[in-house]
């Protein structure tokens, strides 16, 4: 029968798709990772701590300076990238549309940002690049089978940087808003897994950080302590969002040029208190889910992050938020796992509640919190810290749902627009409301 | 930040009709959480009594079998005759209907506890039948009924209250929250409502943390510990996948079509039905020396420890007992009796496959049958993951379950739930 020949080509599509995602989004990282190994200090990834004071501030500001004049000499239709303009793709009806050239601006202006120590991840930029090789897969195909390769290589890209396929397919329902039915999905697992084995081949089980061992409640009276944890999380999430969108909005007339600069700076600038904070600190994760750091550090790495990535995103960096929205948490959790632990009565430990902490921050910025779920199930294999997790994850979420409605940071950012974009936003809106009326 | 939205949780905070709603609702969900540990308390010992009676007096089964299954067939016709079956199928085909006596009669709080008690005498008569699906209807059953104590906010359906009993049942039978989570999402609701997860999240997490303070934490067939080579791998995969996804679908068709071909002789004689089914049921057991009695629980474990002694014919024997017991009409679950079967399965295939390590493969052969009979492939990966404290499968798991999604698709093209689900609509349509 034609439908099922259908989806064994679609699904062997996904695979392909999975593959040229997963190998483009390594490339990709090996690219951020060759680069910064040429200057950072003993040879380690991400040891921006190493570096003298000046460079701190230099570096962060004449990579803005060099990237916006860049950015100021492309057409605006090339400067629309990360999961926003996935999400602008896949959202409005008929064929997703993500042009080749603004995957390739979104690959190098991504990694060059991030060597520069601006406060963005590799995760955004990866869901866009494995999104548009989807397309590519998927160019002779139907409207339909290309949307399904798009959100196939959205998957992949997700599910090679943490090593969590489920999570990548639910993320592609959750934040990208794709409508799960059974047969669309079988390609896009089918992408999503290959993606993952092909970043297990490269980088082992745990490719960006690795998870702390016995991760589990001591007593149930903890739940006051996750209940906490939970609000404050949802708290921050929200003074996030906020933070973002503000900035967003006061520098919508600016050129690229002076908001990378001022990105660059802020981020410098905190960078000399908090070196920890540049780039995408998944080192300083990995030492926060190990319980390596005091709380002093974890507080200032909260707040420093916060700041410095808000900041960025706001003025338009061409990188993701998920990274740091994940150390945010992770540090938030640690602070709080920290004061639990002079509590006199058998608790969790610290990487416990650091590792729950990172998850739900995740949760309420993305507002994704089966995702979260997912990852945290993916990562640790404990089935065990679900249920304590699923309490942090929902009341963070009821308190962002709460104050801010139900839409993701990416919605926000969406519906503000940037003006170099409004050509392409503007008809993507205007399909919209086609098919809504 | 708006000043509105603080005002309005503030007064959602003080509001105190919000709180008595509030409270309605997790005391609902405590009490999924209590009435699941005791079912699961009450089978076990079910199981411990057909255990023993096997040993002390096999053949006793010939008699007690077709005697307690005419005796539940009987006591569910003449009480609650929706109490009959998974219960899942109930659940499903309510969400769609929104005729508020109707749902009250498939729903009503009495069909549920009924149910929970009928399922541990089918399990004491030796009926290979599982208790998740019957926990899923009491709970759907429960969380349904909170809607007649008070008035829920427009946001939370009835519907909403449906889907977060039956996410919290599933949750609390097996101590696998996310499971219970995607399970309503995947197989049950077929589409992602962000309306109603807030409910359904709400309602496992109480549910699920009352039966942790009852049983404490554990992981269903506790840790297991399997490893697989990659090349070794992909031949498990496709073994695994075609083969469980094959039986998978077969036993989903024998129930769903059977059923529909046996269903005039059922309604013309219930109890001779009954009666065959019940010395069938025996007959099974005594072939397989009394192993297919009950959920099967013991034997997968075996299987997934890598010492599986139940011999090549048990996965077969298992699946036709679980038919058997399915169509008899009593009420029963599917769930552990084919986890059971796929288990059983995997492990024999393990000795056509020295070089792989058993447990693995028995790990993916269930996952191959359980994705091939429920067809919802992230549900089947995440109720294993939860059920065995396992991460390293998790990618061949994940192959495997969409494999045999596949495979089974070719078999039986309704997924089994909500074939079950229609069939159970026509037969009370035909009933008024």
């Amino acid at each position: 029968m034609p439908v099922r020949a259908n989806l064994i080509r679609l699904t062997l599509l996904g695979a392909v798709t999975g593959l040229t995602a997963g190998v483009t989004v390594l490339g990709f990282r090996w690219l951020i990772e060759s680069s910064q190994l040429l200057f950072l200090p003993d040879g380690r990834l991400g040891n921006y701590e190493g570096l003298p004071d000046w460079a701190i501030v230099a570096l962060p500001v004449c990579g803005g300076l060099a990237l916006g004049l860049v950015f100021e000499r492309l057409p605006p239709s090339l400067q629309s990238v990360g999961i926003v303009h996935v999400i602008q793709q896949l959202r409005h009806t008929g064929r997703p549309n993500l042009p080749l050239g603004n995957a390739v601006v979104q690959f190098l202006a991504g990694a060059f940002a991030i060597v520069c120590g601006h406060s963005v991840d590799r995760e955004g930029p990866g869901v866009h690049i494995g999104a548009a090789t989807g397309t590519q897969v998927g160019v002779k195909s139907e409207d339909a089978d290309t949307f399904t390769l798009t959100a196939g290589g959205a998957a992949a890209a997700i599910a090679a940087a943490f090593n969590t396929p489920l999570a990548g397919v639910i993320f592609v329902i959750e934040v990208l808003g794709v409508r799960y039915r059974v047969d669309r999905f079988i390609p896009i697992m089918t992408a999503s897994i290959v993606g993952a084995v092909i970043s297990r081949a490269a980088y082992g089980a745990t490719p960006s950080f690795s998870l702390a061992r016995e991760l589990s409640m001591a007593s149930l009276y903890e739940l006051f302590f996750l209940v906490v944890l939970g609000v404050v999380t949802g708290l921050i999430a929200v003074a996030f969002i906020t933070l973002t969108e503000q900035a967003n909005r006061m520098t919508q007339a600016w050129r690229p040029t002076p908001a990378f600069m001022l990105a660059g700076l802020v981020t410098g600038l905190i960078g000399l208190v908090y070196p920890q904070i540049l780039g995408i600190s998944y080192d300083t994760l990995n030492d926060i889910l190990n319980d390596h750091l005091t709380q002093n550090v974890l507080a200032g790495l909260v707040v420093g992050k916060l700041i410095a990535t808000a900041v960025s995103i706001g003025l338009r960096l061409p990188g993701g938020l998920i990274g740091p929205s994940l150390v945010m948490g992770g540090a938030l959790g640690g602070v709080l796992g920290v004061a639990v632990q002079q509590v006199s009565m058998p608790t969790g430990s610290e990487s416990f509640y650091a590792t729950i902490g990172m998850v739900a921050m995740m949760s309420a910025v993305l507002r994704a919190p089966l995702a979260a779920l997912f990852a945290l199930l993916e990562m640790t294999g404990e089935p065990n810290i679900i249920l304590p997790g699923m309490t942090v994850v929902v009341s963070a979420d009821l308190i962002a749902r709460q104050i801010l409605g139900r839409d993701s940071v990416f919605e926000h950012l969406r519906l503000l627009g940037t003006p170099p974009l409004a050509e392409a936003t503007s008809k993507t809106m205007d399909k919209e409301q086609d098919h809504a009326s | 930040m708006p000043r509105r939205q603080w005002r309005r949780t503030y007064r959602q905070l003080r509001s105190p009709l919000a709180w008595r709603i509030r409270m309605l609702f997790w005391g609902g969900a405590v009490s999924i959480g209590v009435i699941a540990t005791m079912l699961a308390i009450a089978s076990d010992q079910a199981g411990i009594f057909v255990r023993h009676v096997n040993q002390t007096a096999p053949w006793a089964m010939l008699f007690l079998s077709p005697a307690g299954l005419l005796a539940i067939v009987w006591l569910t016709r003449r009480f609650f005759p929706a109490a009959e079956g998974s219960g899942i199928p109930q659940a499903i085909a309510m969400l769609d209907i929104p005729n508020p006596a109707r749902r009250k009669a498939v729903l009503g709080l009495g069909v549920g506890l009924f149910k929970a008690v009928m399922i541990v005498l089918g399990l004491a008569c030796g009926a290979s039948i599982g208790r998740e699906g019957p926990t899923v209807h009491v709970a759907a059953a429960i969380s349904y009924s909170l809607s007649r104590f008070g008035r829920f906010p427009g946001y939370v359906s009835q519907r909403g209250l449906i889907l977060a009993g039956s996410a919290a049942g599933l949750s609390a039978a097996f101590n696998t929250p996310l499971a219970g989570i995607v399970f309503a999402i995947e197989e049950m609701s077929r589409s992602f409502e962000a309306r109603t997860t807030g409910v359904v999240f709400m309602g496992v997490i109480v549910a699920g943390m009352t039966a942790l303070v009852l049983q404490g934490n554990y992981a269903y067939f506790g840790s297991v510990s399997a490893h697989i080579e990659t090349l070794d791998a992909v031949k498990v995969i496709v073994l695994c996948g075609i083969a469980g996804g094959v039986l998978g679908g077969a036993f989903s068709a024998m129930l769903v079509y059977g059923g529909r071909r046996l269903g005039s002789l059922r309604r013309r004689r219930p109890y001779l039905f009954a009666l065959v089914c019940g010395l069938l049921i025996a007959a099974l057991g005594l072939a397989s020396g009394g192993l297919t009695y009950g959920t099967g629980y013991e034997q997968a474990r075996q299987a997934l420890a890598g010492t599986s002694e139940t011999g090549p014919l048990y996965p077969f024997l298992k699946l036709a007992a679980t038919v058997v017991s399915y169509l008899s009409g009593i009420p029963g679950g599917i769930f552990a009796p084919s986890l059971s079967a796929g288990a059983t399965l995997g492990a024999e295939l393990a000795r056509w496959l020295p070089s792989t390590p058993a447990s693995a493969v028995a790990l993916l052969g269930m996952g191959g049958y359980f994705a091939g009979v429920v067809q919802s492939p992230v549900t089947t990966v995440v109720i294993i993951m939860e059920m065995t404290d396992e991460q390293s499968m998790l990618l061949p798991l994940m192959a495997t379950a969409l494999l045999a999604q596949w495979a089974s698709k070719h078999i039986c093209p309704v997924p089994i739930y909500h074939a079950l689900a229609t069939d159970f609509l026509d037969k009370e349509r035909g009933r008024n």
